[in-house]
Order: structure tokens, then sequence, then C-alpha cells
């Protein structure tokens, strides 16, 4: 059995801000939304400043108290909310044996961990509040928005690091269309915290300047926080119920680098295979691809790893299909990364527009692909990928196609 | 008829000198542990070629990759053999290494995020026992990291299956691994001390560290390769409740797993009971389910021998009923049945294979 997947519901936020609307006219915009930190002190950091979303509004937690769970539950509680609000599924759509909620995530709530791990070593052990812990761990917060929403059922949590946000929804697309399910709320956040942004300074991956993927003096990434959420529906049922349709997901492919934890395989051998993969999983040529939202860390690595993989995939094609990372405006969302990326993905496929890549001055020849410096409107978007490389080598490659587009 | 999703490896390392043995050895009555539910020393070259490359990794990657060394040489692998791009990977955890998560946020609290190791970092990240692994045993198909309560093990195997059904893989290495952090124990005896004020010592055994790990194929692939099916995954379901209706979740997850099994919960010979919270209820929810003509199962605890590996626990209940079937101490079906702290509940089915084992 094999079923069309349908986009039915949206929801993100980025330090762009929360919801679909802003997201997307500040990033066709090209605005950057990297600003000083003020979540917690940087002066002895080498860079001050992130994707940080300000004046999180608290979500209007019903059933939990607000003041006692993790950012990342917040995070969480305002896509879900838009994405449900949009597809229209309620309750009593939610089948729990028919539905799934798929999440990625790196680290969770690893702010609170951070919290309890201060007050112990600080104050002493019968100081910390343990309740931090359990909302420390990533499958709380996945609970809490269930719970929340009366989303019955079993969660799911990925966390396969900067991959994370798209396996979860590779994952959702997966089961609905092998007729597993019905309906998959999916998709990834992350929240900025001291702790990944301390990992990133240590690993010497995090720029001091701009996030420029692709740019000849590219020299880092920049860390970001968000949520981006999916309501997947198989088609014929978002159609008998009347919902609309926002785009179909046709592919996904999924590998490992099995080549080192924290570097990219150079010559993208895997991710290539990747690629490959979603391509032929979504039955399309590379010539029928308009569009890659690209992982584009902005890491010489990553850049020229993935340019590398995009050529061996799709051959002389790769050069010129237009290219964007949406990663110089709002950051590197980590386990949000490949959702919130995707959606970008579907809305560029919606309005007919190419997000740019800003910050973009100075071609690489070891990248040389045709990265979009400025919003443009495309002359033809009916076919998009968005990539997804982690540590620890994970691959993910998820391929949108727009609605009508199969005719 | 569906083609089944079959053990063909089995790796174990708990406590002590817990392991696929001692626990043949022991059955039915495993030993307490000794000391504090820590694995004891041992050199990770004995048991993976070029494990010597991973000498620095977390204890919960140390624990996993051992864990799966033995699995993949049980299933008649090596590491030449096993990996590739229809070879998988599935992870499931808690905590993970959570030593190396304190360690690193220690330096950066007292020394300043100049002195804080980038190697504590990527080793505190949860997929990192997934990703040494992939590099390991040369892994190039999907390789996933779940994170969840002590029933994320059926979590794995239920992801692994729909991997090996649809095709995507050939074989598969799920596992589950975790590894002791003092800072997570003193967390979790806080949490146990306000639920339970008035009672010293509950049911809850305390957190402990290990790993177990199981090559997973279909039966047709093991056939074809001239391998030998240990036993059967033949039914799994996952639950979840409020902590309040235990029993009533618990009899669903079992409900679910006979009925993809096919089977009754009567025909289980033995039970393996949880090593999280819960316990007494979960036992009570399978008398209930199995009724008073039935005879009584064998009761498999591993509580006292292992404590509670959290994220670990429930590969490693699936690893010693597999072994104990395969070993014909048991004929099987097995009925193993998990919990977790937020609430989450799974029951699998194992069953013998049907054929002698040659």
């Amino acid at each position: 059995m094999t079923r069309r997947v349908a986009i039915t519901g949206i929801g993100i936020v980025t330090s762009h801000g929360i919801g679909k609307d802003v997201n997307w006219r500040k990033t066709l915009a090209g605005e950057s939304s990297i600003r000083p930190i003020t979540l917690f002190e940087t002066p002895t950091y080498r860079t001050k400043r992130a994707g940080q979303v300000v004046d999180l509004p608290v979500a209007p937690w019903r059933r939990l108290r607000a003041s006692r769970i993790d950012r990342a539950s917040h995070l969480l509680h305002h896509a879900v909310a838009e994405a449900l609000a949009e597809s229209g599924v309620t309750g009593a759509d939610w089948s729990p044996s028919r539905s799934v909620v798929a999440l990625g995530t790196t680290l969770g709530g690893m702010a609170s961990g951070e919290r309890y791990h201060q007050s112990y070593v600080r104050k002493g052990p019968a100081h910390a509040r343990p309740s931090l812990v359990l909302d420390h761990l990533a499958h709380a917060q996945p609970l809490h928005v269930m719970e929340e929403f009366s989303l019955g059922g079993t969660a799911r949590v990925f966390s396969n690091a900067c991959a994370s946000g798209a396996n979860a929804v590779g994952h959702g697309f997966r089961l609905i269309r092998a007729g597993q399910g019905d309906r998959a709320l999916c998709g990834g956040y992350d929240p900025l915290c001291e702790f990944a942004f301390a990992g990133f300074h240590s690993l010497q991956a995090l720029t001091t300047e701009l996030c420029r993927p692709f740019d000849r003096n590219r020299s880092g990434l920049v860390i970001g926080e968000g949520a981006g959420i999916l309501v997947l529906e198989a088609w014929d049922l978002a159609r008998a119920r009347g919902a609309r349709i926002l785009g179909e997901i046709v592919g996904y492919g999924e590998t490992n680098d099995a080549f080192h934890m924290t570097r990219p395989e150079p010559e993208g051998k895997s991710a290539a295979a990747a690629l490959r993969q979603a391509v032929q999983d979504a039955r399309v040529a590379p010539e029928d691809v308009d569009y890659v939202n690209a992982h584009g860390t902005g890491t010489p690595f990553n850049d020229a790893s993935e340019t590398a993989a995009l050529l061996a995939a799709l051959g002389p094609r790769a050069r010129e299909i237009p290219v964007s990372s949406s990663k110089s405006m709002i950051g590197h969302l980590l386990g949000g990364a490949g959702a919130v990326e995707g959606i970008l993905t579907v809305l560029a496929i919606r309005e007919g527009w190419l997000p740019p890549n800003v910050n973009y001055e100075t071609p690489d020849p070891e990248c040389g692909l045709r990265i979009v410096q400025t919003a443009t409107r495309a002359e033809r978007l009916r076919v998009a990928l968005s990539n997804s490389f982690g540590f620890g080598g994970a691959n993910a490659v998820l391929v949108f196609r727009a609605v009508g587009a199969d005719a | 008829m569906t083609d089944r999703v079959v053990v063909s490896g089995i790796g174990m390392i708990g406590p002590g000198a817990f392991g696929r043995a001692a626990v043949i050895q022991a059955f039915p009555a495993f030993p307490r542990a000794a000391g504090t539910g820590r694995v004891s020393e041992f050199a990770l070259d004995e048991h993976l070629e070029g494990g010597r490359a991973f000498r620095r990794v977390s204890g919960a990657t140390k624990f996993a990759l051992a864990a799966m060394a033995v699995a993949v040489g049980d299933a008649g692998f090596s590491v030449q053999t096993f990996g590739g791009s229809d070879a998988g990977i599935i992870v499931g955890i808690t905590h993970g290494g959570a030593p190396y998560s304190v360690q690193f946020h220690r330096e950066l609290m007292l020394e300043g995020c100049l002195a804080a190791s980038p190697l504590h970092f990527s080793e505190s990240v949860p997929n990192a026992p997934a990703g040494n692994a992939a590099i390991a045993f040369r892994v190039r198909g999907p390789v996933h990291t779940l994170i969840g309560d002590e029933p994320v093990g059926t979590e794995a195997i239920d992801l692994a299956a729909d991997l090996l059904w649809s095709g995507v893989i050939k074989r598969c290495l799920v596992v589950g691994t975790e590894e002791w952090s003092e800072v997570v124990t003193h967390a979790y005896a806080q949490i146990d001390r306000a639920r339970r004020p008035r009672r010293a010592s509950n049911d809850v055994p305390p957190l402990s560290e290990g790993a177990a790990a199981l090559v997973l194929e279909l039966e047709s692939a093991v056939t074809e390769r001239g391998g030998t099916a240990q036993a059967v995954l033949a039914g799994w379901g996952l639950e979840r409740c409020d902590g309040d209706r235990v029993d009533d979740a618990m009899l669903a997850a079992v409900r679910a797993a006979c009925g993809q099994a096919g089977r009754s919960v009567t025909d289980a010979d033995h039970v393996v009971l949880p090593t999280g919270r819960y316990r007494h209820a979960v036992m009570h929810a399978c008398v209930a389910a199995r009724g008073e003509a039935a005879p009584p199962p064998i009761w498999v605890d591993l509580a006292q021998a292992v404590g509670n590996p959290a994220g670990a626990a429930n590969l490693l209940q699936l690893a010693v009923s597999a072994a104990l079937i395969s070993a014909g101490k048991v004929n099987g079906p097995g009925l193993i049945l998990s919990t977790g702290a937020t609430g989450t509940l799974s029951a699998v089915v194992l069953a013998g294979t049907g054929r002698a084992r040659t």
C-alpha cells in the first residue's frame, strides 16, 4: 500500500519570530535575526551572538505550570499550536493507534539540566530541584505537548544531532505512505542553551564574523534556536475532510557517513547516497529539482562536502539548481534545523520565491553552486530538496512537491 | 505471509560479570549484583577489533560498542562484513553518557569555556554511541538514536522492524546503552523520596548501567546467508499512562503484542518483569490477564542482578529472554514487560523459531 502524504499544517518559531507569516516575510527580505545573546553571560566567549528568540512569550499552558517547564517546551508549544490550528486537526481526528508524534532534538531541555547541575555543584546536592532533571530529558517536551493538546499515543524522539528534525519528518512520511498511520505531527526543536553554545565553541565551529554559507571566506556557524512542526496526513483523508493542502512530501533518503563523529566525510559520498535515495524515492529526476535548501552551515568542511555530495548525486545539473541556506539569517537550529528548513522549502514552493543565502559575497571555486543571493521569483518551483547533515555522520534529505505538480 | 523479524545475534554487558553465559548458567535465579550496579572494567579491544581507536569515548559508547561486537560475532558477521549501506543501527537511551555531560558542564562552570573539552561535548550528544558504532561497524544505512524511558528498547525494535520490512535495510543492530551517573541517580532518589515520603525504600530498583544489543534480520535473509535465527520478535505494543492506570495501560500493551503475535497471553512460559517503576502493578496486570486457569509462568526478575539500567533495560530484558530461548532453557514465547518514569509502557512477545538449532 502506498499513499500520498499531504502537509496540512505548519508551525514555526525562529529568531525571526513566531509564526510562518513573520518568518516568511523576514526570510524573503533577507533580514538577519542574529543578535547578542541575553540568555546567558558571554564575556569569555570568542563570539557573543546567536539566533536567539527574543521576548519569547510564555506559552498558554492549560495543564502544566508554565514556570516549571523548560524553554524547549515553550518553543514547541508555540509551533504545535500554530500547526494544529492551521491543519484543523482536532482531538477527534487524532486516533492514537493511527497517528504518530515524531520529533527530533539534539539536547532537549538541556537548560534545565544545566540549572540542576549548577545548584548541585554550587549550593549542594540537597538544594537542586529534581524535577529539572526530568524536564531536561529530551522525551519530556513531546510528552508535555501531547498532554496539553490531547494527542494520545506514544511519542518517538529522534536525537540524530542536526539531522534529527528531518529524520522525524521522514519517519512520519514513511509511516503514512506505507499505510501504517493516517496522521503525524512531526518536526524538530532545540532551544539556545549555554551547554550547546559552549560545546560548539570548544569545537571552534562558531564564527566570530557573519555566517556566510558557501562563501569563500566562510568561517563557521552561528547557533540558533526554534521549533518547526508539520502536520502530515494521508492525502485522501485530508481531501475527504476538506483540509487545505499546503504541499506534499514525496521522498526521503537517509544514510550515515561512518567516517568521523564531528566532521563530514570530505567527498560527501554518503550524503550523495542520501540525495540519490531521496530523489529515487520521490521518483523525480535531477532535471526536475528546482531548488535545494542546503544544510549550509557556513563551516569550511560542511559546505565543501555538501557541494561534493550535490554534484555526485545530481551531476552537472547541480550547478544550475538554485541553492540557499537559511542559517545565515536565523542560525543553526540543531535538532530543529531539518524541520524549520523543510517548512521554509514548502513555503518557497507555495509562494514561488527562492529564499536568499545572505552574506554571500565571494564565490568559492571549491563550491561553485548557483547560490541565491537575494530573494528571487522562481521561473519554476515544483520540486525542492531540503538537506540535513549532523554529528555522528547523520544525513537526511527530504523531497517536497507543489500541490498539483503531479498532474 | 509476512517475513518474520528474528534475532540472529545477542550481546549484553551488565553490572559485575553479568553476560550471556552467566545468565544461562544462573537461570532461573539471578545473583544479586555485587557493588553499585556498575560494569566491571574491561578492555574494548577484547570484544571489538580496532577497539583501541575508541579508548576515549564515554562509558555509554564503550558499553554499546562491546555489546554490539558480541552480537555481531554471535550472528556470524565480523566488523568487516556487517556494515554497508544495507545495514542500520538503532540505539535507545535515556540519559546516555551523562558523566561526560556532567564533566563538560563542570569544566564550563568552574574553569570557564576555554577549559571545556571538545571531546566531553561531542561524547555528550545523545547520538555519540550510534555515531561511533557506525564508524566501528562501517554502517552507512540509517543510524538513529531514540530517546525515551526504559521502554525505548521496544521503540527501537519497532523502528528496526519497519526498516527491515520496507526493504530499506537487510540487517540492523538494535542497542540500548546507559552509563551510571552520580548526579542523575541523586536526582531520581530525590524524586522518589518526594513521591513516597513515608517509605525509605520502595520497589524502584537503583539506577545502574550496561548495554545490550540484538542483531535483527528478516528470517528469509538469515536462511539465505546460512545463519541461525535464535528467537522471533513475534509482537509488541507500546502504551502511555498518567501513572494512575498502569494496570490498564499494561494490559493494552500486552494485548497489542499478543494480538500481533497471534498468541494468547497464557502461552507465555516466562515473563520478564520491568526493572523500572510500577513493577507490582505490572505483575498484577499480567496475572489478571492470564487468569487463574493458566499455569504460572516463570517470572524472570533481573532487577536484583542488574538494577535498572534505564535506556538499556528493555534491550537487556530482550537479550536475556532471547538467550534463554536460544539455549533451550525456556521454550517461549516470553513476555517482556517494561515501564518508564514518565508513564510509557511496552510489552514484547519473543518466541522460539520452531526449528531446532543446528
